[in-house]
């Protein structure tokens, strides 16, 4: 019995053991018994002298697995040896294995992180979203009356809350500066089962007029802006100028800790509320027992009861009940992972060909000494085991070296990644379970690159090799047959993450070379909160944006500046519906942003008919709007649109919801300002001026000369000296908000591109070493046909052939396999084709290149081939 | 003279030794190991089969079940190829242990 069948069957192994003991006492009491001692006393004899048989067979149990751990112990050594012995062949497996498990273990953490690990909430699943169902069928945010009325009349959760995310002033300790702020329903942290590292979260009743001037600070937060203070609870603060009591602080290194927001406020809803202006998220924890599906069904019934109560403002909306952790991820983000888990599969794929490849090789000019070893009584089945262990060795080198690499590429790639780019939920680091996963990746790479060439040492060879001196003829054709498939298979693997990294980074230059519709240089943009005591005033706020205006226009070196309710690629402010006066049953819809009249200018934005904004619109003067050149395109195609009016709900200055519907005549069109980022398929809008319409909610944007970071802090003075209280929130120069906002496809592109390069070498590398193996085993052959008359130039033909026959048909392979694969990232594509042929044909021309280049040492090496040696082998 | 317990490298040695000219079953190499030491040596079961056990994994002897003259099946140990490699390295190994033993041994008196 072997020991491999020992430990297949460790039943029948026993049962051995049992009986072997046995008979040994049994002929040893019927020898006593001989002796004419009784059964008894016989028995009793024996047991004195050899000790229980139970004792016996534990011994012999342990001597068993001593020798087994000792002799793979032996294995490991041996194994070890070998590899020192030729450093070039340990440090090529090794080092491929490292990359490919290196990047392997980087993006296993990331889908991890972000994808397959679940959120620390008690049941995420019953946590959902809530969105007003739009007339397009689109999710829309909520207004405040509807969810009051959801909140009211739903019956299908446990806890419901509204969201909306802002920012309040802090001065505490030094200057003033915002922190993000989360205005949120009482009930929204049972909503999450969130439990306060300290202090306690809202009451339900804090959420009422009158009430809500306290807060609850992130670990963040407590950390860094309050020294961890353990008595910070029952503090108070001065956020937005008013006192707010600390009440509690939510558990660091949670999901808490990851969102953006600082402090968290309860959302206290002014009486009068309106049911037209939508403008806040909505998150509910199911019911005990109910289903999403359910709630689903009762949220859209309370809505359609609201449409046919308010037909004016509701007509055609319904309600969505999403469930909140599958909307965590975007498709996009998801896809973006699923590409590279791909992509890094197929380098770990193509590495372990290489190294199955190489083995065999080493195997065939080893076969003389496994032959010997085979001959010496080692059973196959142990020579199998010893080439394992020597790719488990190698493995694991390369599994700890990937360990590092890993650990690096992590590393980079969060460091490329903005803060907050991710969800709260993604919780990304080299863990328990990363370690887990490049373990069982270690041990599937050594099976699968190890097994066959040990199967293939172990089998057969031995034969072979002592008759032929290991050069094996016959039965080497189904292995060169087998290299030659190898070397289709990494040729197609590796031609279809080049042409993946090549749609990406064509769409990659598509998304640089974004015409915006203005210049980016010199121009810084950032929020301008505007703390509101009671009903912002319109005049007195109109007067307040002029000062600032007007404060930091007079600093030197700026040439122009002005407030708008959406900064560039920041937004469009608000998407309003909008009617036209001959069609006023039919709704449309357009962004529509608020600004001064500068906001054109100072973006630089080509007039294409008509005028821009000026001072001459001001409050009593007729309402003006200038649309952009979309907005023609889609409402009035092909017409001149100056003079034409359009019909919008005013928007009340404190933001608290919508004034009556009022005809804005249409004075110029300008061309498009990438509103949504550089990626947004459309940009209809149109401009109303702040004077004619002011509201809190502003941005402020800057054009001046010098360093941005100067131009923020300058401009920031110039606010101060207007009100010491007034923040300039989150500013940045918009050239870095635009390298921000690719910072996802530059990531995934910069990774794409680097797992198809090193695919692409380690392929090539495959190519020369199958192509040099087999010239090298033919060097006998070329012999022959130099000598007879063979010019170098045929014998590189020759063997460039034979090297070009598995590339192409790999080729082909992937050629057909990159189409699908094109379709499958299509959406990942921005103004590039799923089967680009520019993409595709430099792709297939770079790689016959390589390849060729990858062919021709080997060509070159059997075109100097000698007559001689034809002679001298063997 | 009380009889010995061997040291484990020693009853290996002289297991194999015994198996070199014939297979054995337990019994048979307690057996012959006492008779041909001239009892100075005994192999309790407590340290013959763990011996054996242990010199069948290393792929020196290997087991096959035969019948005892009395009928009784009994697991008979054979030596293989690499154990008979190994015994002629051992017996070469303890002859030059023996030689530089005995020659400290006589230094000594």
């Amino acid at each position: 019995m072997s020991r491999f069948d020992r430990i297949l069957r460790p039943r029948r192994a026993e049962a051995e053991l049992d009986e072997e003991v046995r008979s040994y006492y049994e002929v040893q009491v019927e020898r006593a018994m001989a002796r004419g001692l009784t059964r008894e006393q016989a028995e009793r004899a024996v047991r004195l002298s050899s000790g229980g048989s139970e004792q016996v067979k534990q011994l012999s149990r342990e001597a068993r697995m001593g020798a087994f751990l000792e002799s793979i112990w032996r294995d490991v050594r041996f194994a070890a040896r070998l590899l020192a012995k030729s450093p070039g062949f340990t440090f090529f497996a090794v080092l491929t294995i490292a990359l490919a498990l290196g990047a392997n273990a980087a993006i296993f953490s990331l889908v991890d992180g972000v994808l397959l690990k679940s959120a620390s909430y008690p049941e995420p699943e019953r946590i959902v979203q809530l969105w007003e169902k739009n007339p397009r069928g689109g999710r829309n945010g909520i207004a405040p009356a509807n969810y009051l009325d959801w909140v009211r009349q739903s019956k299908s959760f446990e806890a419901m809350a509204a969201f909306s995310f802002g920012s309040m002033s802090y001065s505490g300790g030094g200057e003033v500066r915002s922190l993000r702020s989360g205005h949120v329903s009482a009930p929204y942290f049972d909503v999450f089962g969130v439990k306060p590292a300290l202090g306690r979260t809202f009451t339900r009743d804090e959420d009422q007029l009158g009430k809500g001037k306290v807060v609850i600070l992130t670990h963040r937060v407590w950390t860094a802006s309050f020294g961890s203070d353990p008595g910070i609870v029952g503090r108070e603060i001065r956020l937005d100028g008013m006192p707010h009591t600390v009440i509690g602080v939510l558990p660091g290194s949670s999901e808490f800790d990851r969102r953006s927001n600082d402090i968290w406020v309860p959302l206290v809803f002014p009486a009068q509320v309106p049911r037209d202006y939508h403008t806040y998220g909505a998150m509910a924890r199911l019911a005990r027992g109910v289903s999403r599906e359910q709630a689903q069904t009762e949220m859209s019934s309370i809505a359609e009861e609201i449409a046919r109560q308010y037909p004016a403002a509701k007509k055609g909306w319904s309600a969505i009940v999403d469930n909140y952790m599958d909307r965590v991820n975007g498709p996009q983000i998801r896809l973006q992972l699923k590409v590279l888990m791909w992509a890094v599969a197929a380098v770990l794929l193509i590495g372990c060909v290489n190294l199955a490849n190489l083995l065999m090789a080493r195997g065939t000019l080893r076969s003389r000494e496994m032959a010997l070893r085979l001959a010496l009584g080692a059973g196959p089945a142990r020579i199998a085991r010893m080439l394992l262990i020597e790719s488990l060795l190698i493995a694991s080198l390369g599994a700890s070296a990937g360990l590092l690499l890993g650990y690096g590429l992590l590393r980079w790639i969060q460091q490329l990644m903005p803060p907050f780019f991710l969800p709260a939920e993604a919780h990304v680091a080299i863990d328990y379970r990363v370690l887990a996963f490049l373990a069982a990746a270690a041990v599937a790479t050594s099976l699968a690159f190890g097994l066959m060439p040990a199967l293939q040492a172990s089998r057969g060879v031995a034969a072979d090799a002592l008759r032929e001196g290991g050069r094996g003829s016959s039965a080497g054709k189904g292995k060169l047959l087998a290299r030659h498939a190898f070397v289709s298979v990494q040729v197609a693997a590796a031609f279809m993450l080049l042409v993946g990294a090549g749609l990406l980074i064509r769409s990659f230059a598509n998304v640089l070379n974004v015409d915006t519709g203005f210049s980016s240089e010199g121009l810084v943009a950032g929020y301008l909160p505007i703390v509101q005591d009671g009903d912002p005033d319109a005049d007195r706020l109109r007067q307040y944006i002029d000062r600032a205006v007007g404060e930091i226009r007079s600093l030197p070196g700026v040439t122009g500046a002005a407030v708008a309710s959406a900064i560039p690629l920041r937004g469009w402010g608000d998407g309003m519906p909008m009617w036209l006066p001959e069609k006023p049953d039919e709704t449309r819809f357009t962004g529509f942003k608020i600004a001064t009249p500068d906001y054109l200018r100072v973006l630089g934005l080509k007039v294409v008919e008509g005028r821009l904004l000026d001072e001459t619109d001001k409050a009593g003067s007729p309402l003006v709007t200038v649309v952009n050149e979309s907005f023609v395109r889609l409402y009035y195609p092909n017409q001149s649109v100056v003079g034409k009016r359009i019909l919008v709900e005013r928007i009340l200055p404190t933001r608290r919801g919508l004034g009556p519907k009022s005809a804005w005549e249409i004075v110029g069109v300008v061309a498009d300002e990438k509103g949504r980022g550089l990626e947004s398929p459309n940009d209809i809008g149109a401009y109303a001026s702040f004077a004619q319409n002011p509201v809190v909610g502003l941005g402020l944007v800057v054009r001046g000369q010098g360093e941005p970071g100067a131009l923020i802090k300058s401009v920031q003075q110039a606010l101060w000296r207007v009100n010491k209280d007034q923040v300039f929130d989150n500013p940045m120069a918009v050239e870095q908000w635009k390298e921000q906002s690719m910072v996802g496809r530059r990531m995934t592109v910069s990774l794409l591109a680097g797992f198809a390069v090193l695919a692409l070498l380690l392929a090539c590398a495959g190519i020369y070493g199958v192509l040099s193996f087999v010239t090298a085993r033919r060097a006998q052959e070329m012999g022959i046909r130099a000598a007879m008359g063979a010019t170098p130039g045929d014998l590189i033909r020759l063997v460039l052939t034979a090297g070009a026959i598995p590339v192409v048909l790999g080729l082909a392979v992937g050629l057909s396999g990159s189409i699908g694969l094109g379709t499958t990232i299509e959406s990942l594509l921005f103004q590039t084709k799923a089967a680009d042929p520019m993409t595709l044909g430099s792709v297939a021309a770079i790689f016959l290149l390589v390849a060729m280049a990858a062919c021709l040492v080997p060509a070159l090496r059997a075109a100097r081939a000698d007559p001689m040696t034809a002679l001298r082998q063997d | 003279m009380c009889p010995m317990e061997l040291l484990q490298g020693t009853l290996d040695l002289l297991i194999l030794r015994t198996l070199e000219l014939r297979p054995l079953h337990g019994v048979g190499i307690a057996d012959r190991i006492e008779q041909v030491t001239g009892g100075v040596f005994t192999v309790g079961a407590g340290s013959l089969f763990p011996a054996l056990h242990r010199l069948s994994d290393k792929g020196w002897i290997a087991g096959e079940w035969s019948e005892l003259e009395s009928g009784r099946r009994a697991k008979f140990y054979a030596l293989t190829k690499p154990g008979r490699l190994q015994l002629a390295r051992e017996k070469k190994s303890w002859a030059k242990a023996q030689t530089a033993v005995n020659q400290v041994l006589a230094e000594e008196s």
